[in-house]
């Protein structure tokens, strides 16, 4: 089959990385609320012991599920997303070790000790901005 | 690296959007590398080439 025969068959990539990043996006929406709750019901006494346990392991679960759905979307990109998302993602592990190890550094002088979540927020941020970066970048 | 796509696509009468069916990659794709902001992968470039029946050389050249 020629070339412009098939021009005007459907775009099934497009569809298909809209799918996937949708699912991955519905995903971190999903583990970002129930993280939320989960602290926020333990945090203020508000389930029976029998309920401490699910509520300490469904962001753990949903978190595997995240990972999942950002591999399937990682695998279905093309090679510029892939190259996108590599630049993003070193990036994102280059800041924040930086900003962990600054801080370790700065705990003999009195900074106070980095937290988990500072260290992940450092990571995403950056991720996020390196990944836009190349995005602006390619689209020049 | 520079390269001819733009030309061949029109030569086709063939949209981005076609050429990235085509190719499956993303419509973006096939613009960054008109553009010459994104140098693609040898297995794409190969696939470029087979596509319009070019050698890979013919297609794309150095700066």
């Amino acid at each position: 089959m020629t070339i412009e025969a098939e021009a005007g068959k459907n775009s099934s990539f497009e569809r298909r990385e809209k799918r996937r990043s949708v699912s991955y996006a519905i995903a971190c929406i999903g583990w970002a609320l129930l993280l939320t709750l989960s602290n926020y019901l333990l945090d203020n006494d508000l389930v029976s012991d029998t309920w401490t346990w699910p509520l300490v392991l469904l962001p753990i679960i949903t978190a595997l599920l995240v990972y999942y759905f950002y591999y399937r979307f990682y695998i279905d990109t093309d090679e510029m997303g892939r190259q996108i998302q590599n630049f993003g993602l070193i990036i994102g592990f280059a800041v924040g070790v930086l900003y962990l190890i600054c801080l370790m550094s700065l705990e003999n002088v009195g900074v106070a000790s980095p937290s988990m979540n500072n260290i992940f927020a450092v990571f995403v941020v950056s991720y996020s901005l390196a990944s836009g970066f190349l995005v602006w970048k390619y689209k020049q | 690296m520079k390269n001819i796509l733009k030309v061949l696509r029109a030569q086709h009468d063939l949209s981005q959007a076609a050429l990235a069916e085509q190719l499956d990659v993303s419509r973006q794709t096939i613009n960054a590398i008109e553009k010459e902001r994104y140098d693609p992968s040898l297995p794409l470039a190969l696939k470029i080439g087979r596509l319009f029946n070019k050698p890979v050389e013919e297609i794309f050249s150095e700066d």
